[in-house]
């Protein structure tokens, strides 16, 4: 394990996230809210801490494996959380370390899952550091870092980008590591701005097209009002949906297109199944909940909105789906667990690998009946080899078991059933509001420290699936 | 520049590993899926699986927008088949490899029929860096630049060479030979040396000089050669049969043993004025046999790295005074077995990525750089390369000991008008010239750059 590696990436992260509060900062000075202070301490501390990290651990031999990928990415995310907390807690905003943490750690994971009962009596400054949080880690910080300079000797950054970026196939758009993080950067930040001029044209103010920009763009789901987006315009709802459902689908989607190969693009089986999943979806709460709304299209937007919400783990609301029938609770629910895109910025278990994991129900329901035929599983046309379909069922296992483990150990606060599973659905999710005490009105300040922090694992090991968290649990890392 | 590499094997993954230093963006194409993602990984470049004359393969890496392929599978059919539907369906130049000796004397008449820019034969350069070895046999590695008028050479400094404590400027002096040293590589280290370089015995000394400097400097050393009348050669693949082809036309003995009882029936008729030895090389009863102990050189070349190092160790210690040419290709062999003394080693993995870079870098000249010749000493850690001077060039017209020129950069040679000098400081470079360059700096592609504040 090259050990001065993922200490010297971790200091460099930490370096770039205190440049990442400047522009909060900023907006402190503007505003005189008298925060500048707190301000002032986080990012001081945190490029200290930095700077000391990279300073001391500069290292001779920069080559890392997968392991070293693995790790740097899961410890850099922690830290990234612990770090972020900090302007939130020196300013007095979020007077617990450990509420902080939550939201941070919600807000890089583009969560959206929030302890706070007043947003509105946040100070802007503050809150637009919370937004800008979803921002930063809906893309990767890693892969920002990467797309400036390369980290790593040689293929130590593919390590890096698998271990950050969804999807079980990180795969790349052009041939290096480098100038496809920028690629997928450029475009990032292109839909971003777009989204920002298309609210500002529907009449928003600035402060709050950026923050709501920057939930949408990262998937995450902090706004800046108590009722989150319901009591914007329809204009500003209808473009919101269309944007969440954008950032959902996978990028190199849009990589495809921008370069002219309009029919490789379109071939893409996880786009269609995911654009074909949400409308039905979207229709059929449409018709469960239409006795509850004066007109069609009230009842038509509200449910595009919210399946477009949960499903790309945004979790934005403009109704609260706890008051829906069960049906279109269920099917809330369901749409949170199958997810966006794979390479996209949303998180949840991701269609492509529902996708494989149906097929490969059927294949072997084929096997059964004819024991001598040849069954493959294929994604895009292209067959799923057994290590790879291994892996996915790996993968499905230890979502489970991490789900279950969750439930427990979080049910010791004493809430109702739904309540947690939700909580835990909604967090590992990455999605935000779930059902009950957690749902759409409702918040997460209510769970002791102790559960917060199983969330907040919970918020971490979805953003990165998994797998780089469960390797801090072996004990062959420490040695 | 945008590449594509059909064929991940020893050779492919060397060329690419040279060619992702030097910054070009790279697609390899294989049809083996795990070691292709484990070397695309490793080397941070793009990959596709499946064969490199499926067109919806070529097609997947964008063989229309890639300004070369190169195909290096085992296979020269499918090489050449690859080539030939690439430049169809619009790539830029494509590089061949090819090494059947049966295709080898007719693919010039049919290079230009198949648009193939390049066609290269790792056994056949092998043979010839060979055959240059045992022409010199004391110097390691010569190449030549400027068409031939200037050298290239590589020798060790034995104890009690009359260089031993002698420094670089004392040098010129004591050995009244017009040599320049470019390289010393010490305890694995390149070092550019400078006028109070000392030398000690062990080193690795590279020295350029004219065409026919070699023989006054060598004896002047001590090192008077004596020439190479017999050869054996261990191994009797396509290398070992291009190498005999080369020296019996010198009129050199050469005896080839050869294990396989076909192979050596076939390079018997093939070669009938070599001695063809149906036996296992690596027994060292039958080396003794045949008359190791008297003969001038031995080379290495069966297939197994490990067995030509052992071989080669065995004839170092039993018969002092041999020349050695050892064929290892794998690069961590080569790592491992540095600190015995093999004598020159060969590598075709090294050959054909050099060969290959040369190539890139010249085509990159339409784009702006001036890369002629291009050689790799010292292990690759010191580039010698030859430029050529361009109207409007930043070096022009001012004294070298004027000129702010970077620490890690020597001139070691100016050509001009067919004349060759080394230069000194009031000379100066002018346009129209050819200028070898020494340089521990990797990827150099300007003239323009060797100058400190570029």
């Amino acid at each position: 394990m090259n050990k001065r590696m993922i200490v010297y990436i971790t200091g460099i992260l930490m370096i770039i996230e205190a440049i990442l509060m400047l522009p909060s900062a900023v907006i402190s000075l503007m505003e005189s809210d008298g925060l500048i202070m707190g301000f002032a301490k986080a990012i001081g501390l945190t490029a200290g801490a930095g700077a000391l990290c990279a300073y001391l651990s500069r290292p001779k031999n920069t080559t890392i494996y997968a392991r070293e990928g693995l790790v740097t990415v899961s410890v850099g995310w922690i830290v990234l959380s612990l770090m972020g907390a900090l302007p939130f807690w020196f300013t007095r905003q979020i007077p617990r370390y450990v509420d902080a943490f939550f939201e941070t750690a919600s807000g890089f994971t583009t969560t959206g899952a929030s302890i706070l009962t007043n947003v509105e009596a946040l100070s802007r400054s503050v809150l637009f550091w919370r937004s800008f949080t979803h921002w930063i880690g809906g893309m990767g910080v890693l892969v920002f870092i990467m797309a400036v300079v390369p980290l790593a000797a040689g293929g130590g950054n593919i390590h890096l980008m698998k271990a950050e970026s969804p999807g079980f196939e990180a795969s790349k758009l052009v041939p290096r590591t480098g100038s496809t993080a920028k690629i997928l950067y450029l475009i990032y930040l292109g839909m971003t701005v777009t989204l920002v001029i298309l609210l500002r044209a529907g009449g928003m103010d600035l402060f709050s097209a950026l923050c709501l920009s920057f939930g949408t763009a990262g998937t995450g789901g902090f706004g800046v009002l108590n009722d989150s987006i319901g009591s914007y315009s329809n204009y500003c709802k209808i473009v919101i949906t269309v944007f969440m459902t954008l950032f959902g689908v996978n990028f190199s989607f849009y990589y495809l297109l921008l370069k002219g190969r309009v029919r490789d693009a379109l071939r893409n089986e996880e786009v269609r199944w995911y654009l074909i999943i949400y409308t039905a979806f979207s229709l059929i709460i449409t018709f469960s909940i239409i006795g509850r709304y004066s007109s069609f299209g009230g009842a038509l937007l509200d449910s595009f909105f919210q399946v477009s919400s949960v499903m790309t783990t945004t979790g934005y609301s403009t109704a609260n789906f706890d008051l829906w029938p069960e049906l279109s609770k269920s099917l809330m629910v369901l749409a949170m667990c199958i997810g966006a895109c794979a390479g996209s910025t949303g998180g949840g278990f991701k269609v492509s690998r529902v996708i494989v994991l149906f097929k490969y129900a059927c294949v072997t329901v084929q096997d059964a009946l004819f024991p001598n035929r040849v069954h493959r599983v294929k994604l895009n046309g292209r067959n799923i080899d057994d290590p790879l379909l291994r892996s996915i069922g790996g993968y499905f296992a230890l979502y489970v078991l991490i789900l279950l483990l969750s439930v427990v150990v979080i049910s010791a606060d004493g809430y109702d059933f739904t309540t947690n599973v939700t909580a835990v659905v909604a967090t590992l999710n990455n999605i935000g509001p779930g059902l009950n005490a957690v749902g759409a009105a409702g918040n997460y300040s209510g769970y002791g420290a102790f559960s917060k922090l199983v969330l907040c694992f919970d918020m971490i090991a979805g953003r990165l699936e998994l797998l780089p968290m469960m390797v801090l649990f072996s004990r062959r890392i420490w040695k | 520049m945008k590449i594509i590499i059909a064929g991940m094997g020893k050779i492919g993954s060397a060329i690419a590993e040279s060619l992702v230093t030097e910054g070009h963006d790279l697609v390899a194409i294989d049809t083996n899926p795990e070691m292709l993602v484990r070397i695309s990984e490793e080397l941070d470049i793009s990959s596709v699986a499946g064969s490199c004359t499926n067109s919806s393969v070529l097609e997947e890496a964008e063989v229309a927008e890639s300004d070369l392929l190169i195909a290096v599978t085992a296979n020269d059919e499918v090489n050449l088949l690859c080539c030939l539907i690439a430049k169809k369906m619009g790539v830029g130049s494509t590089i061949c490899r090819v090494r059947d000796p049966e295709y080898t004397s007719t693919i010039d008449t049919i290079r230009g029929d198949m648009g193939l820019s390049m066609v290269v034969n790792p056994e056949r350069e092998a043979a010839a860096e060979i055959s240059r070895i045992i022409e010199n046999p004391f110097a390691q590695n010569v190449e030549s630049f400027m068409n031939g008028r200037a050298k290239l050479m590589s020798f060790e400094v034995s104890s009690g060479s009359p260089l031993e404590g002698v420094t670089v400027a004392q040098m010129f002096s004591k050995i009244k030979a017009p040599v320049l040293v470019c390289a010393v590589e010490r305890d694995q280290q390149a070092h550019i040396p400078f006028g109070s370089f000392q030398f000690a015995s062990g080193d690795v000394v590279t020295v350029i000089c004219r065409a026919g400097g070699f023989v006054p400097f060598l004896s002047a050393l001590g090192l008077v050669s004596s020439k190479i009348k017999d050869v054996i050669v261990v191994g009797g693949g396509t290398t070992a049969y291009y190498l005999a082809d080369m020296l019996l036309d010198r009129k050199t003995n050469v005896s080839i043993i050869e294990k396989d009882a076909a192979r050596a029936q076939e390079m018997a008729l093939k070669l009938p004025k070599a001695d063809v030895i149906n036996a296992d090389g690596t027994d060292y009863n039958l080396l003794m046999e045949e008359g190791i102990d008297t003969a001038d050189a031995l080379c290495c070349l069966t297939g197994i790295d490990e067995e030509n190092v052992l071989t080669t160790l065995f004839a170092k210690t039993n018969c002092p005074g041999i020349k050695t040419i050892t064929k290892i290709n794998r690069s961590d062999i080569e790592r491992t077995a540095r600190p015995f003394d093999l004598g020159s080693v060969i590598s075709l993995r090294s050959i054909t990525a050099n060969l290959v870079l040369q190539y890139v870098r010249a085509m990159q000249n339409s784009i702006g750089s001036n890369v002629i010749t291009l050689h790799r000493i010292c292990q690759g850690k010191v580039e010698a390369l030859e430029f050529k001077v361009n109207p409007g060039s930043r070096v022009t017209g001012i004294p070298l000991e004027k000129l702010p020129i970077r620490d890690d950069i020597l001139i070691a040679c100016i050509n001009r008008d067919e004349r060759v000098f080394m230069p000194r400081g009031n000379d100066t470079i002018e346009e129209g010239d050819t200028v070898i360059i020494v340089t521990t700096v990797s990827g150099l592609n300007e003239l323009d750059d060797i100058r400190s504040d570029s």
